[in-house]
């Protein structure tokens, strides 16, 4: 995972009936994707939904290169090297904080994994401002909670590719600059590649993006 | 006044396709859950994670142990109850030796797990559609799929092997409490007395009867928990249609618990005359 050389790439990358331009993420680039909330969907349903073994086969049109290795989109190892940070949810009500930061890692089989998560956990818990509420039931918490359960997780995993959604929707300003330090912090110390999804151009203020593409998905198929 | 009615006939055959593809759907659902279910159990990953187990001991606490006081509870007063009822016709009849076959047939194979399935119901079951009605709702079925996380084997499967389990051994421990309460109570009423009950107890009892029991005890709660699972992913993003799913879920369940008596009692009798 600590590989320099490891990138996303897509081909032919078809979402709500348009194409998405080829490119790639490289570890350490930033790109940005204008899309409606439908093909974000479509696009992290291919990421993600495909490793849980649900009905589809490895995808040809998103893999990611590790040196000479080519790992597509469906298999365990692609997951390794990728991690999400979704808009809306960030954690799960009926579990503790703690559990909730450390839940990929409780999830896996290997335990050098939850080994490795639950030492990097007071770190994390002090960067993210938590480490006196990570006992505390998660229940409902505000949008800047969720986000930053999100970044969290990104930070256990340390991953060689994020995607992620725009974060700020119906967060307070004072908490999305908040949030806005943290996360340039944390990037620039682990230094992945961003695959940042939004809906307009407002996410230009997050970062600046090496690259900006563009997605106008066909008429009817926006609200879907 | 041909033209309408065939215009209504048309309607009706229209509302009748509709509401078979409406079940055909929805019995593909139910099986499409059992079996992903399924394999995420004999699988056996769920051992190896520590997420998945935290969650079936929860489950098992809550629907098992949580449940055992009411449970025997229940079993004393419903038991003792049939037990004593039982004995009283046996008595009317002069043949005291049916009390041990009628305690078998009535309360160890039909009344126990039922029972212990309609408390499951009533218990787990209406948290389970709530919980998972309301996951789909917060929007955190989408959030453990971004983790990567199996919502078959994270969030179904804990809770249908809990209710198996939990309904197995919930429904072992009310057979024997409620024969123990009946059997005191025969002999309290100076009936029966509780060496002679057990023996006829024993006279009217085959492998074959407890065989059934268990697997009624566990097959009953396990399909009523995955019934109730498949409404609980129906809410969608409507907070409005839990309780809506909550009572479709528990008449379901009613519905589909007399048509697995009938199915079971016919399809087991059948396999133990063959």
């Amino acid at each position: 995972m600590e590989s320099v050389n490891i990138a996303l790439h897509w081909n032919d990358l078809t979402l709500c009936r348009a194409t998405l331009p080829n490119d790639h993420v490289k570890r350490g680039e930033r790109v940005h994707c204008i899309m409606p909330e439908a093909a974000q969907k479509e696009l992290l349903e291919m990421l993600f939904l495909c490793p849980l073994s649900q009905g589809c086969m490895e995808s040809k049109t998103l893999w990611i290169t590790q040196g000479e290795r080519t790992l597509h989109a469906g298999g365990d190892e692609f997951c390794q090297h990728i991690a999400c940070m979704l808009q809306h949810r960030g954690l799960l009500a009926n579990l503790t904080l703690k559990e909730n930061l450390l839940l990929p890692a409780l999830y896996s089989d290997q335990k050098d994994v939850l080994q490795r998560a639950e030492q990097a956990l007071p770190y994390v818990a002090d960067f993210l401002d938590m480490q006196d509420k990570l006992h505390e039931k998660a229940g409902e918490r505000p949008p800047y909670v969720h986000a930053l359960m999100s970044l969290g997780h990104c930070l256990l995993k340390k991953p060689a590719i994020v995607v992620a959604q725009h974060m700020y929707t119906g967060m307070e300003e004072e908490y999305a600059k908040k949030f806005r330090r943290k996360m340039l912090r944390a990037l620039k110390v682990w230094n992945p590649g961003v695959l940042y999804l939004s809906r307009s151009h407002v996410a230009q203020l997050t970062f600046p993006f090496d690259r900006t593409h563009i997605l106008k998905c066909h008429k009817g198929m926006e609200w879907q | 006044m041909i033209e309408r009615l065939i215009h209504r006939q048309q309607r009706r055959a229209e509302r009748t396709g509709a509401w078979v593809l409406q079940l055909l759907l929805s019995m593909q659902r139910f099986v499409h859950v059992g079996l992903w279910t399924s394999r995420a159990f004999f699988r056996m990953r769920w051992l190896a994670r520590p997420a998945v187990m935290h969650v079936v001991i929860r489950q098992l606490y809550f629907t098992g142990v949580q449940s055992l006081f009411m449970v025997v509870l229940i079993a004393a007063l419903v038991g003792g109850l049939t037990v004593y009822n039982i004995a009283v016709f046996a008595r009317s009849v002069q043949d005291l030796s049916l009390i041990g076959s009628l305690i078998n047939s009535m309360l160890v194979q039909e009344i126990a797990p039922v029972m212990v399935t309609f408390f499951f119901v009533l218990r787990s079951g209406i948290a389970i559609v709530t919980e998972v009605g309301h996951m789909q709702v917060r929007g955190e079925v989408v959030y453990l799929h971004s983790l990567g996380i199996s919502l078959y084997e994270y969030i179904y499967m804990p809770r249908v092997l809990a209710a198996a389990l939990s309904g197995l051994i919930l429904t072992f421990i009310f057979v024997l409490v409620s024969i123990w309460m009946g059997g005191l109570m025969l002999s309290w009423m100076y009936i029966l007395n509780f060496s002679e009950f057990l023996l006829e107890i024993q006279r009217g009892t085959e492998l074959h009867e407890v065989l059934a029991m268990f697997i009624k005890g566990m097959l009953y709660p396990m399909v009523a928990c995955l019934f109730l699972i498949d409404q609980g992913r129906t809410v969608g993003s409507d907070p409005n249609q839990i309780p809506v799913r909550v009572s479709s879920g528990v008449l379901g369940v009613v519905m589909l618990l007399m048509v697995m008596m009938l199915v079971f009692d016919v399809c087991w009798g059948w396999l133990w005359n063959l």
